[in-house]
């Protein structure tokens, strides 16, 4: 176990350095002027050149590259010229918001997800699965900016019920997080479904319906323990795609995340802002994913690490 | 089974903990605060707990000599002071300095400066730290970004505790403008020193109010000043809270969320108006949106052509269209709010005009170009190119517009090798210097800030005659020259003047908005 767990980490390292050299490489690339835009659209080019020159960007890519690798090495995201500021307090302060925002979403997801799966599985063919399927193509439909606005407008102009924008407390999670959630919930639910049905057609399901057990065992205890494996599987790529994707819902409400952060950062060019930010993403994806493959062994003992 | 039942249990409990830890910063309550009462003289004057003001965008840097975008210098010009400062129609006011001299030489301008005034962090205001101020702002290891606003000064000398003298290379007409950008504010040398890189962290200035707080991506609290020279403002403190999605601003304010929205869409302020609890404030700024002709390239080299261009497009119909009616058509490569502007002429609709030009200059079967916008740069950019293409088809000429992420745009621009770009200028010392030397003067072509490739001998020499003249009346004759010529020239499809729109509750007074898009609250107070 020691040594699986051990192989994955290296593995996570590789995937962080893959990732740095990716990002510096095609954020170098793109079209814009880093130096430009921090000096602004009426500095003058002797300006703009001493700004260069102040922030190390007139020397050869190479060397760069070379001192962002070791700068990594030692803790060091770099400097923010745009804000004054290392770019690690920076993505320090965004990190935290953006996880809540996604765990807190990932709940809703679940809770909303699993139950809508396992209710189409068990009803297959029914009234019920088609209502549940339903639902679950409406929520990968609809646009997040589409739903976050409706939910706005409903629940905190017309009923002033809980606030929208920036973090005041608990209930500002709500709204962001069903707005994430109910998208990540259609596929966890559609996933469980199609992993239900798998199993509930398997032949222990029929003993253990022959042996008298009560329905609800059979399903919560039995079918959905051996669906859980490709249920964690799809949670995990969910987290994922919802680290990446949360940068509309940040913007719509003002949620101070690093998806947001990245944005902007790209928009005025503050390239060590961007690295950063896609260097802790990776790495949180990272981590998720090995979490993930650790679950398994937890779900299902049949899985050797040796 | 129990293994499963516990590490749920756990995950559960964790997901709760996380969730529950969240920021510490407490929100502000929607309900109205209430204002304690001093008093201050006869007058009985209500103290206001906060100001709670949507801005759309993250600040980038407090330290003024830093910092270029205007959003940010707008929080600037509430912490620092300057020598002189702005009034809402750009006129010169005493600010840090009461009284100021110029020498017959034309190059030495003596301030006299306000004793007893003390930065926020106690250290005491003077000469020296004027010359400390800006000796920093100049220093080639500062490498700020709007040293070209500073750049005429060549010396400054402490004549005395509260007199500076400050004398520039050429005899400089638009000085105290420049004084009165937020580049020139005051920074503590004491503040400065104890900090150093961390001084952003700090910033420490004269001004009304004082830095509290920056969660970046989220808010800027900023508390009144009590020692501040003209006495501390009616609000105990600025809570700037960031929310770029401007529909989101529209509806806090609709919701009583907040006191104060900037930059709102000119499709919101109708509304926002007809709810009677929200005031708005809009008028002309001193931004001028136009189309840059590249006068290098075939046909636009040509006076007809770019005349006949203006001709085709009817510019009340697209700040009808596309603006709500919330932009003035321009009469002048400047804004009216301008310093130097002067109402030359506008160029009328008129297609058959517009035929005729073109078929005098050859080009009766029309001829095709291609426009270059940034989206969502300016207000509508997209929309308003595209009003204008299908303007310009009517006259026979073919346009092809390009879209362009803005900082892509800005390398491009730079090759100089376009046909003609949709720009905004806003001149940042609100006076035509700025306005017209970087756009118009010949030494200023690309990479340069001149993106029509204008040159005009007499037109150059009037720009520098403006820049380096002290007299007013001489400047303006100067200018208004020059931009005869220019409006005759046509460089540019001369569009529109923007104006900038903010709402503010209806209890809420004294907000200050300079038309350089800078918002002061130093005698805001809530009825």
């Amino acid at each position: 176990m020691l040594k699986y767990f051990l192989k994955k980490l290296g593995m996570v390292l590789i995937v962080l350095i893959g990732a740095a050299t990716c990002s510096f490489v095609v954020l170098h690339a793109i079209p814009g002027d880093t130096a430009q835009a921090i000096a602004g659209p009426q500095a003058t080019m002797e300006d703009v050149e001493r700004l260069r020159a102040s922030m190390g960007l007139d020397k050869p890519l190479t060397e760069q590259y070379k001192s962002y690798i070791i700068g990594l090495c030692h803790g060091n995201l770099g400097f923010s010229y745009h804000n004054g500021k290392p770019v690690w307090d920076l993505v320090a302060a965004a990190w935290p918001n953006t996880m809540r925002l996604a765990l807190s979403s990932m709940l809703v997801a679940i809770l909303l997800g699993i139950p809508l799966g396992v209710l189409a599985a068990v009803k297959r063919g029914r009234v019920a699965d088609t209502i549940s399927m339903v639902i679950a193509f409406i929520g990968i439909s609809m646009p997040s900016f589409w739903l976050a606005l409706l939910l706005i407008l409903l629940f905190c102009v017309n009923l002033n019920l809980v606030p929208f924008y920036g973090i005041q407390g608990w209930q500002s999670y709500i709204l962001p997080s069903v707005t994430l959630g109910v998208h990540a919930a259609a596929s966890i639910a559609r996933m469980t479904r199609t992993g239900m049905l798998e199993v509930l057609g398997q032949d222990y399901i029929r003993t253990a319906r022959g042996k008298g057990l009560q329905e609800s065992r059979v399903v919560f205890l039995h079918a959905l323990r051996n669906a859980a494996i490709s249920i964690v599987t799809i949670i995990g790529l969910q987290f994922g795609i919802l680290l990446g994707g949360q940068v509309v819902t940040e913007t719509i409400f003002s949620w101070p995340g690093i998806g947001r952060m990245i944005v902007d950062a790209l928009n005025s060019r503050d390239l060590q802002i961007v690295q950063g930010g896609i260097l802790i993403l990776a790495c949180t994806f990272a981590v998720i994913n090995l979490l993930t493959d650790l679950l398994y062994g937890i779900l299902d003992p049949r899985i050797r690490y040796n | 089974m129990k293994k499963i039942f516990v590490l749920t249990a756990v995950v559960i409990a964790s997901l709760l903990c996380v969730a529950s830890c969240g920021s510490s910063q407490t929100g502000q309550s929607t309900e109205a605060q209430q204002p304690a009462e001093i008093q201050q003289g006869d007058a009985q004057i209500q103290v206001a707990d906060q100001l709670v003001i949507l801005i759309g965008a993250n600040a980038s840097t407090f330290d003024p000599h830093k910092c270029s975008d205007s959003n940010t210098e707008m929080l600037n010009k509430n912490i620092y002071s300057g020598l002189v400062q702005f009034d809402k129609e750009l006129s010169i006011l005493p600010d840090l300095a009461y009284e100021w001299l110029l020498a017959d030489d034309d190059l030495t301008w003596t301030f006299r400066l306000r004793e007893g005034v003390t930065f926020h962090d106690g250290s005491a205001f003077n000469a020296q730290s004027v010359k400390f101020s800006f000796e920093r702002a100049l220093a080639e290891e500062t490498a700020s970004p709007r040293r070209y606003v500073l750049e005429s000064i060549s010396e400054i000398n402490v004549l005395s505790d509260y007199e500076v003298q400050i004398v520039t290379s050429y005899p400089n007409g638009a000085f105290l403008q420049q004084m009165a950008h937020p580049v020139a504010g005051i920074v503590s040398q004491a503040a400065v020193d104890a900090y150093g890189e961390d001084y952003v962290s700090h910033p420490t200035g004269c001004g009304p109010f004082k830095f509290v707080e920056w969660s970046v991506g989220e808010r800027v609290v900023l508390e009144r000043n009590m020692n501040y020279y003209n006495g501390a403002p009616m609000v105990e403190k600025l809570i700037f809270n960031v929310v770029p999605d401007d529909t989101t601003r529209s509806l806090l304010m609709q919701s009583g969320e907040a006191d104060v929205a900037l930059r709102l869409p000119s499709s919101d302020v109708q509304r926002l108006e007809k709810t009677g609890l929200i005031n708005v404030i809009s008028d002309n700024s001193v931004m001028t949106m136009f189309v840059a002709m590249n006068g290098t390239k075939p046909a636009l080299d040509d006076v007809r052509v770019r005349q006949a261009m203006n001709y085709a497009i009817d510019k009340e119909a697209i700040i009808s269209q596309a603006l709500n009616g919330m932009a003035t058509v321009a009469d002048c490569p400047m804004s009216p709010v301008t310093w130097g502007y002067n109402s030359i002429f506008t160029y009328e609709h008129n297609v058959e005009k517009a035929k005729a030009l073109l078929a005098e200059a050859g080009y009766a079967d029309g001829l095709e170009l291609t426009l270059q916008t940034a989206v969502g740069r300016y207000l509508q950019d997209v929309q308003v190119c595209q009003i204008m293409q299908e303007m310009w088809a009517k006259a026979g000429i073919t346009v092809h517009i390009e879209q362009w992420e803005y900082q892509a745009l800005q390398s491009e621009m730079k090759k100089g090798e376009f046909d003609m770009l949709l720009l905004g200028w806003s001149p940042s010392t609100g006076e035509a210097n700025q306005a017209l030397y970087p756009t118009l003067h010949s030494s200023q072509w690309p990479p340069n800030y001149n993106r029509a490739h204008y040159a005009n001998e007499t037109v150059d020499s009037l720009l520098l005659k403006g820049q380096q003249t002290i007299d007013p009346d001489e400047r303006m004759a100067a200018y208004k020259e020059a931009e005869t010529i220019i409006m005759d020239e046509a460089p540019w499809v001369f569009l529109y003047y923007v104006q900038d729109a903010i709402a503010t509750g209806s209890n809420v007074e004294g907000v200050i908005v300079l038309p350089t898009e800078h918002i002061l609250f130093k005698d805001v107070f809530i009825k």
